[in-house]
């Protein structure tokens, strides 16, 4: 820990959000849909990106970026392009992040998770190998995202299941340590911030993202992890979370709802939360869903948000 | 991965059986491979191999319920029993009609396209030795109970991660439930939002919370555990 502002509770955040009006919850999705936008009544374009996330009372918008589309997985969010960053930094209304697939994930989208796994336990050598020629390819395409005006970095890399890590802590720091001390301190260098996703339960991997020196996780589940626990992890970091999957169908239970207040309730005071879903907009229903969400965590009051 | 070398024939050693043991458990893939040549080389029977394999697959499951292995060296397993399979089919086909303890019909239910964990508990089910008929995820009611139908299976597995597909697992449950004397087999669920609330929601038969438990269900349904 540190005296400087941003490295106390909130201060990350202030710096993201200069004029955003003290006791509001920031809000932003790392993944909105072709069919969410549909459903709003707009094509999937940077600009509407930034038009819906302005009719939604978002503070930043993220686009999924990549320089080659080839190994994509059909998810139902397009990729864009890092010229398309400058068009919605552009707009000047929000926040822009880039959401960069980082090499764990690049290899998950060529090879597959089994045989990317099994790759890793067989023959590290030719992994790592495979591995670095990835990360240099993310490295070039995230000096290009800061370029053309990205103010965050989304790193995407799945490295847990619901139970936790898919390899030892250990062998994650062997991994992807020199990525992201790299890619850490570009971002940082440039008065940036990098977030962290990765799906499943990292709780387990949190004291190594605290030594890469991460800004924060984005679309984290709470339910594997509890996210006032991670919170406590990473008292300085960033969390763009708090909306799990199953508060976005329609037929939700208020079961869920009084759950998502309380964890709102709880995590609120720390300054460092941006409301987010774990999973991202995908579905036409999530249009109605996210608005009733939101207005549930705007009736939470001002707290130190 | 390297050309596999065994030894000439020779004598029985029945120490061979606790190192290819300890050789899978440890995940020492071509070490394991080059072992179990020579034991066949050596005249072992390979049902007698296979037992020692599975002995040291169950050995990997308490290592990854202990939290000493992870996701990755489970799939590992699951590979190098591939590749061990491979190499003692031929003699066993050659010495004995293959058997199987059962098959079982597995797929992730429509809605979700997850399958990590179903892939998972196949991988370890095909190495207690079962047939797996895996549909693959996205799978509807109706495709479920035509392939079990045909096949006949001894257990269905439905796997489901997302609360949002729930309704399809519990239409996919009434829907073999319904048709239960055209194929006879008993429903699994096993997936990340699946409980014993779930269970009583879908009014499945069974659930798993992991691949492990899976396969204790699949051994005590199917009569081999």
């Amino acid at each position: 820990m540190t005296n400087k502002a941003e490295d106390q509770p909130g201060g990350k955040i202030k710096k993201m959000f200069p004029g955003r009006p003290r006791g509001r919850v920031p809000k932003g999705e790392v993944w909105m849909g072709t069919d969410f936008l549909a459903q709003a009544g707009f094509s999937d374009t940077p600009d509407n990106h930034s038009r819906l996330a302005h009719e939604l009372g978002m503070d930043m918008i993220c686009l999924p970026t990549a320089d080659a589309m080839d190994c994509k997985p059909a998810l139902g969010y397009r990729y864009f392009r890092p010229s398309d960053i400058r068009t919605a930094a552009g707009s000047g209304h929000h926040l822009v992040a880039a959401v960069v697939d980082g090499p764990l994930q690049e290899m998950v989208n060529r090879a597959g998770l089994m045989e990317t796994l099994i790759g890793w336990v067989r023959d590290r050598k030719a992994f790592m190998e495979a591995y670095t020629r990835e990360q240099e390819k993310i490295l070039t395409l995230a000096a290009q995202c800061l370029d053309m005006g990205a103010q965050a970095l989304v790193i995407t890399d799945d490295m847990a299941s619901e139970r936790g890590p898919m390899i030892s802590p250990g062998d994650i720091d062997t991994m992807c340590t020199g990525f992201y001390t790299r890619a850490v301190d570009m971002i940082h260098r440039a008065g940036r911030h990098l977030l962290l996703h990765s799906c499943g339960k990292i709780t387990g991997l949190v004291p190594l993202f605290d030594r890469w020196k991460i800004d924060g996780l984005a679309a984290v589940q709470h339910g594997p992890n509890n996210l006032v626990d991670l919170q406590h992890q990473l008292p300085d970091g960033i969390i763009m979370a708090g909306i799990d999957a199953d508060l976005l169908e329609p037929e939700s239970s208020p079961g869920p709802e009084e759950d998502f207040s309380n964890t709102i309730a709880l995590l609120r005071p720390s300054g460092g939360l941006i409301l987010c879903s774990a999973c991202g907009l995908y579905k036409g229903h999530h249009f109605d869903r996210i608005k009733r969400i939101y207005a549930l965590a705007e009736k939470q009051g001002p707290g130190s948000a | 991965m390297t050309e596999l070398r065994f030894d000439e024939p020779g004598r029985i050693d029945t120490r061979q059986g606790e190192r290819l043991m300890e050789l899978i458990a440890d995940l020492r893939e071509e070490q394991a491979l080059l072992e179990i040549g020579n034991m066949l080389a050596s005249g072992w029977k390979s049902t007698d191999v296979m037992e020692y394999c599975l002995q040291a697959m169950r050995e990997v499951g308490k290592r990854f319920e202990s939290g000493r292995y992870f996701i990755s060296g489970l799939i590992m397993a699951g590979e190098l029993m591939r590749r061990a399979n491979e190499l003692l089919k031929a003699s066993l086909v050659q010495k004995q009609p293959e058997s199987t303890p059962g098959t079982i019909l597995l797929g992730t239910v429509s809605g979700d396209i997850h399958n990590l964990g179903k892939n998972l508990f196949a991988i370890l089910v095909r190495c207690e030795g079962y047939h797996v008929e895996d549909l693959g995820v996205d799978v509807g009611p109706e495709r479920f109970l035509e392939t079990a139908v045909n096949i006949r299976p001894g257990l269905i597995g439905l796997s489901c991660m997302l609360t949002s597909a729930l309704p399809e697992l519990k239409a996919t449950v009434e829907l073999l439930h319904d048709h239960s004397a055209e194929h006879g087999a008993p429903v699994m669920i096993g997936g990340n939002c699946i409980d014993q609330h779930i269970l009583a929601y879908s009014n499945a038969d069974y659930w798993a919370k992991d691949a492990i438990q899976g396969i204790r269900i699949c051994n005590r349904v199917l009569g081999k555990g």
